[in-house]
């Protein structure tokens, strides 16, 4: 589905020290995924190269088993992934109908109905929606997509604990129920726990890829 | 493309639901409009000037040269010349041994054109017209002229003045009735080489009709040719003619009257006539404003021209009146650079704002292209939505900042005017007053789109400059920025 190939990441301001250092993994389809790392472990950069917001220094980034800068970094945002962010990062003059159809699929009504959104949400401002409600809208908007891979950052850091606990429940659904490629970044114990795979991040290699790694 | 929104629909939203910004843009680009409009409706304008002394008769049209014209015409064959004696396009220069720099015109840069003066004459409502030259000074071989015993004539000519008019009854002075033709008959438009004398002068002289006057060259007296031309007719005068400089040379009884092409000859210039004035009749006086307007839309150059109606209007284009169609410009210039870097200080300060937005957009798959795209949507709309106000306001605005910008140059003028009075004690000529009656903006059709393409040229050298931002940043390095 999406595969890492022996990639590297530094500055160029900073090249004795690796952000990630010849990384190569393959992304399943039906899994869920969890990265898990200290601050500046390469996270976040590893979240950027998966979504073709950066390229690597060196190695191969490939969805489908086609480099995605043969593809086009743009065609790949576009078609193969879709994103997350802990800040939800809605537009705030859209609706949550118009949110979601940004997305790319006409039924964004369904969408927001099967995440919980009932009709009086839809009409409000966005930005009026509860935090659970706004990444609900998010995930909704990640959808309407229909790419493969959802790639999330940090979803469930500004949510309360039950709230978390749906989202997570939704990541899990998607990834097994509709076969799509969830990986979630997190600090999150808790979400780590219902994740499939635990990848540990570690002076920019995966130190581990089974189970839940003690810091 | 899979994306569920275009650009249209992206834009109208941002604009119609961020009301605050889109009014804070839409005022900026409201008056920046309205300021480009004037601009060019003033570069168009047409200063109604009266003159004195050149009020035009009945149901007339005056056409005569136009000083500032003339004025840039002298300026650009200096140029032509690159700081060297010689001759260009009618003007002659010369480096005296002072140092100084001395100017002359021959007939065919002062002239007005005769093919001009007969596409005005072939208008439609146009009945009859007239063709009057420059007073020209000769030199009387066979007879003397009037002198004032109590005038000092050392800086006279010692001449007298031909004037040449293509049908005599139509000329101003005969039309005013300050001279009637009692003895013999008046000029026509067949005769060649004939004259109509003063009274006063034919009894100095002891001359009726038949006899034949001779002229010559006043600067080659001794030993130019001396051209005739019989006397067909005596004037008397009823209201002495207005003479145009000072000195016997010019004084009303020593105008002599000829058919049009003779006054070229003596003056040493055959075959390049100097035509000062040509005037055109109305057929129908009840059509004289349409006349008028048809009249306006012939293809000339008019910009050599003034034209005055029968209220001795004088309709002197923007470019010819002073420094208007400069300041005009500036003010375009000025409003078109500033209206932009203001725009893009406005959309700069806006982007800032809407790093989240761009990010999320990047996020989804959006080229920067489109984000860009988007951005000048919202500035082209904007535009529009100024524009049509812009539009209404515009006639009154320009109409302001025309009569204003006009009322600085005659202020100017008359302020360098005094100046050079006191500097040279006067010049000689005899100066009449002009009057600014109004001034006359139009938005045509022609002003609304320079309007346009400047309005829509400085939003998107503004849009696009401010999108630079986007352009040069990586999109993780933008959505870096957002959280």
């Amino acid at each position: 589905m999406l595969e890492l190939k022996d990639v590297s990441y530094y500055y160029r301001s900073q090249k004795d020290r690796m952000i990630l250092d010849h990384v190569s993994y393959e992304f399943k389809k039906g899994v869920m995924y969890a990265v898990l790392g200290s601050s500046g472990s390469g996270k976040t950069t590893l979240l950027s190269l998966l979504a073709g917001l950066d390229v690597p220094v060196d190695g191969t980034v490939c969805a489908v088993g086609e480099d995605i800068l043969k593809k086009g970094l743009n065609a790949h945002r576009r078609d193969h992934v879709s994103l997350v962010f802990q800040n939800y990062n809605l537009i705030d003059y859209l609706t949550p109908v118009e949110n979601v159809k940004l997305g790319g699929r006409a039924d964004a009504e369904k969408l927001l109905t099967q995440m919980g959104i009932d009709k009086m949400q839809r009409k409000r401002n966005v930005m009026q929606l509860s935090g659970g409600q706004q990444q609900r809208v998010a995930i909704a908007r990640a959808l309407a997509s229909k790419a493969p891979v959802l790639l999330a950052d940090e979803p469930t850091g500004n949510l309360d604990e039950d709230t978390a606990g749906e989202i997570i429940s939704i990541f899990q659904k998607l990834a097994h129920e509709q076969e799509k490629c969830v990986i979630v970044v997190t600090h999150s114990r808790e979400l780590a726990e219902q994740a499939d795979v635990v990848l540990r991040l570690k002076k920019g290699k995966i130190a581990d890829d089974t189970g839940i790694v003690e810091n | 493309m899979v994306i569920g929104m275009n650009i249209l629909e992206l834009s109208t939203r941002c604009l119609v639901r961020k009301r605050a910004k889109t009014i804070l843009l839409l005022s900026i680009v409201f008056v920046i409009s309205c300021f480009i409009y004037a601009g060019w409706a003033c570069r168009s304008a047409n200063v109604q000037t009266q003159t004195e002394g050149k009020q035009a008769l009945g149901a007339s049209f005056r056409m005569e040269e136009n000083e500032a014209d003339r004025h840039d015409r002298t300026a650009e064959a200096i140029e032509k010349l690159g700081g060297q004696n010689g001759s260009a396009d009618g003007s002659h220069i010369e480096q005296l041994e002072s140092g100084d720099w001395m100017i002359w015109h021959d007939n065919s840069f002062e002239t007005l054109q005769m093919e001009d003066i007969e596409t005005l004459a072939g208008q439609e409502g146009i009945a009859e017209y007239n063709i009057t030259t420059a007073n020209i000074v000769v030199n009387p071989v066979n007879f003397v002229r009037i002198e004032d015993p109590d005038t000092d004539q050392s800086s006279d000519l010692l001449c007298v003045s031909l004037r040449g008019n293509m049908e005599m009854r139509l000329d101003f002075d005969v039309q005013n009735g300050n001279i009637e033709v009692n003895e013999g008959r008046m000029i026509t438009s067949e005769d060649r080489d004939v004259c109509v004398i003063s009274r006063e002068l034919a009894e100095l002289n002891g001359l009726t009709v038949g006899d034949k006057l001779k002229f010559n060259s006043r600067k080659e007296r001794e030993t130019s040719k001396a051209y005739s031309a019989e006397i067909v007719g005596i004037y008397d005068t009823v209201h002495k003619m207005t003479p145009v400089m000072y000195g016997d040379s010019y004084r009303s009884e020593n105008i002599i009257m000829t058919d049009l092409r003779f006054p070229e000859k003596p003056q040493g210039c055959e075959g390049d006539p100097l035509y000062q004035y040509a005037t055109f009749w109305v057929e129908n006086v009840d059509e004289y404003d349409a006349v008028k307007e048809q009249i306006r839309k012939a293809d000339i150059n008019w910009k050599r021209y003034d034209f005055i109606d029968n209220t001795g209007m004088s309709d002197t284009m923007a470019e010819n009146f002073g420094n208007l169609d400069e300041m005009s410009s500036m003010i375009l210039v000025l409003v078109a650079v500033s209206g932009a870097v203001i725009i893009f200080l406005v959309f700069l300060f806006w982007q800032k704002g809407r790093v989240h937005e761009i990010g999320v957009f990047l996020a989804i798959g959006k080229s920067k292209g489109e984000v860009i795209a988007q951005m000048m949507m919202e500035g082209i709309l904007i535009g529009c939505v100024s524009f049509v106000l812009a539009t209404v306001c515009a006639p009154a605005l320009s109409e302001n900042v025309a009569d204003y910008l006009v009322g600085y140059q005659v202020q100017q003028q008359e302020e360098q005017r005094k100046a050079e009075e006191g500097m040279s004690g006067g010049t000689g000529v005899i100066e009449y007053e002009t009057e600014v009656m109004g001034v006359k903006t139009e938005v045509t059709g022609e002003v609304i789109l320079l309007s346009a393409c400047t309005i829509l040229g400085v939003i998107l050298a503004a849009v696009s400059s401010s999108c630079m931002f986007v352009v040069m940043q990586k999109p993780r390095e933008i959505l870096s920025k957002m959280s």
